[in-house]
């Protein structure tokens, strides 16, 4: 029969199951529609990431205490840092191809404004900070050198503390005490948003690190000025990696590290982090598409159940069908094609249903979806596969019927 | 020797084994049939009427002994050799009319010429000619299920002659019908016949159909005891007394 009439004949006959049809192709939609959407939503995903990863700036480096690789496990530990102001004037002056050093000494400090108060982290950091951060302020400016050096007493708010202390009120000039130590605030930041993992940037409050040392910390006498990091940039990115080395080997010798022996901080390459954040996205995304994959094979054994019934039952319309001069080969071809017929219509729906579900996403929680239309050609094609591979058997045993056992059969 | 007859049949056996069990259910049947002739196989139940008919019809092999079908060796041909004689030479109508459900009459009649590859528009062309030919002109959408048992038979054999086959055999086609619709059917396979040079060959458990044939062959055990030649009634007239007698 012709490829049109094979097409016709297998349509029809589904078209007689309708429900049949629909319910036993139900896991094919299913998986492909999942392929589709995850595919979509991962693809944005991808997106997003590379986005925040050129928001990092990717010539950054963060110099953190402690030997541990987890960001921040030791903050708490901020009197037992490793790391010094003389660490950052080190770096500043002996390594090459450095642009921006920001030592910032964290102290957890309770914020108070008339009769409002709320619970903060002073950072207390040099002006290069906001450089670094490429970060600027709203209102106000930053103080001056003369201010940074001298230690004075004035802070710079991050915009959740102006929202929780200063409602409805102007806080520029206003004096807040930071504990015990009265603050006059000579500038708002611009609002930051979350950061990378779902905490508040703007719960924030910055001033000059001389000043955080002596009124805040209580360590003003001590020898070595501790501080809980030291933000790094490279004055052009491709120095970033070199610069991680040079740093790693100058605060070892610094803090006199033997060979053998671990180190007491850690640098981390932002760039780095993205990469892995971005690799751990692919890493999911290969994940449940192997996921989807299976599922397919699941609504391809489910399409060869039905389609091994719908041979039995069959049977007398296989046995006319022979007996009118069907060969072997028309019937191995009337059940493929029902088979592939059935699958690839699946593999549309499925298709259509997986761009909705992306859309929905889309809109409900406004993240980047990528719809690949390449995905779509090869989820259509695939499932026609899944229909070949197994329609193959059920239709190898209509085809091996004798046409008379066939005309018999009740 | 003579030209060669249109079925040749040289000491056909068939045995159905099941397990231990050996059915013979031919044992030896050697007959010739020309071009043309109606023969009518009667014979007690189980005789292998059925048996025969399905070798005579390409739908099976016989065990031992030779089959020539126009000229072809049909008994030594292989499975597709078999599905194209089947679907040029020769058509079938069977007692339980076995036409496909859920399908229009008109699509019955035009699988075989759809298995022959024959182009949608003359594939109709020829299907509507064959139903209006056995007087189904305006039932060719309906489904079996809303035909009658007479207009099923009709739309087989309908079916049966689209492909204008030089073999027609039917096995009991008046066995699900009642005496009136049954002469019907008849009345049609005899004009069939004579308009065309169709060879027909008829299996029936009733004299009453025997007579219209111009032959009838009688088998028991499997093998054919009886074979007389005879002046066919023809079944129009048949059906003209029964409307008089009515
Ligand atoms: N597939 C089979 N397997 C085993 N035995 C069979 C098979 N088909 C037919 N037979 C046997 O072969 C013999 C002949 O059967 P067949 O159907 O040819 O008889 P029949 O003359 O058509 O009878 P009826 O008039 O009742 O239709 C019977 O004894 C039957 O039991
Ligand atoms: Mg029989």
């Amino acid at each position: 029969m012709s490829a049109f009439l094979l097409l016709r004949e297998a349509l029809r006959a589904l078209a007689r199951q309708k429900l049949r049809s629909s319910l036993s192709t139900l896991g094919i939609v299913i998986s492909v529609a999942a392929v589709v959407a995850m595919q979509a939503v991962g693809a944005g995903a991808s997106a997003r990431i590379s986005e925040q990863m050129a928001g990092l700036g990717t010539n950054r480096l963060v110099v953190f205490p402690g030997s541990m690789r987890t960001f921040g496990a030791r903050t708490s530990a901020a009197l037992s840092s490793s790391l010094s102001e003389q660490d950052a004037d080190a770096i500043r002056t002996e390594v090459r191809g450095v642009r921006h050093v920001a030592p910032v000494l964290r102290v957890p400090t309770q914020v108070i404004a008339g009769n409002q108060n709320w619970p903060t982290t002073v950072h207390g950091t040099t002006l290069e900070y906001l450089a670094v951060q490429s970060w600027k302020t709203r209102e106000g400016t930053a103080w001056d050198s003369g201010a940074e050096a001298r230690g004075a007493k004035q802070c710079l708010l991050g915009q959740t503390i102006v929202d929780q202390l200063f409602i409805g009120k102007d806080p520029m000039g206003a004096v807040v005490r930071l504990g015990q130590v009265p603050c006059e605030v000579i500038g708002v930041l611009d609002r930051k948003g979350q950061g990378a993992r779902g905490e508040d940037q703007d719960d924030i409050v910055l001033m000059p690190l001389a000043a955080a040392r002596a009124r805040l910390s209580g360590e003003s006498r001590a020898r070595v000025k501790t501080v809980n990091l030291i933000y790094v940039t490279a004055a052009r990115p491709e120095d970033t990696s070199r610069l991680e080395r040079e740093i790693t080997v100058l605060l070892r010798q610094r803090h006199a590290i033997g060979a053998d022996d671990e180190d007491d901080f850690g640098v981390r390459n932002l760039a780095e982090i993205a990469q892995a954040a971005q690799s751990t996205a692919t890493t999911v995304k290969v994940l449940l598409l192997v996921i989807a994959l299976i599922s397919l094979v699941v609504g391809g054994i489910g399409i060869m159940n039905i389609m091994l019934v719908s041979v039995t039952e069959r049977t007398r319309e296989i046995g006319i069908r022979l007996a009118l001069g069907a060969t072997a080969t028309d019937v191995l071809l009337q059940f493929l094609v029902e088979a592939v017929v059935l699958t690839a219509i699946g593999g549309a729906i499925g298709v259509a249903l997986g761009a909705a579900a992306a859309r929905a996403v889309h809109s409900l929680m406004g993240w980047n979806t990528a719809l690949d239309p390449k995905v779509v050609v090869v989820a259509v094609c695939f499932s026609a596969l899944v229909g070949v591979v197994f329609g193959l058997l059920p239709s190898i045993r209509a085809a091996r019927l004798d046409p008379i056992e066939a005309l018999r059969h009740e | 020797m003579a030209a060669d007859p249109f079925l040749r049949l040289e000491d056909l056996t068939k045995t159905y084994s099941m397990g231990e069990i050996r059915v013979e259910a031919l044992r030896g049947v050697s007959l010739d049939v020309q071009r043309g002739e109606f023969v009518a196989l009667v014979g007690t139940s189980g005789s292998g009427k059925s048996t025969l008919m399905n070798i005579l019809g390409c739908l099976d092999r016989p065990t031992r002994g030779r089959y020539w079908l126009g000229g072809v060796d049909a008994g030594a041909a292989g499975d597709r050799a078999r599905a194209i004689l089947r679907n040029t030479r020769v058509g079938f109508v069977f007692q339980g009319f076995n036409l496909l459900p859920r399908t229009s009459a008109l699509e019955n009649v035009e699988l075989p010429l759809m298995y022959r590859r024959v182009g949608g528009r003359d594939r109709r062309r020829r299907a509507r000619l064959a139903l209006e030919q056995v007087g189904l002109a305006d039932r060719m959408d309906h489904p079996p299920s809303r035909l009658s048992g007479g207009q099923q038979q009709r739309v087989a054999i309908a079916r049966a002659i689209v492909s204008e086959p030089p073999l027609l055999l039917a096995d009991e086609p008046t066995g699900n019908l009642d005496t009136r619709t049954g002469l019907e059917v008849m009345a049609l396979l005899w004009e069939l016949k004579t308009r065309s040079d169709m060879t027909v060959v008829l299996v029936t458990h009733e004299p009453d159909i025997a007579r219209f044939a111009t032959r009838v062959l009688t088998m028991r055990d499997g093998r054919v005891v009886g074979d007389q030649a005879q002046a066919p009634e023809d079944p129009a007239r048949a059906l003209a007394l029964l409307g008089e007698a009515a």
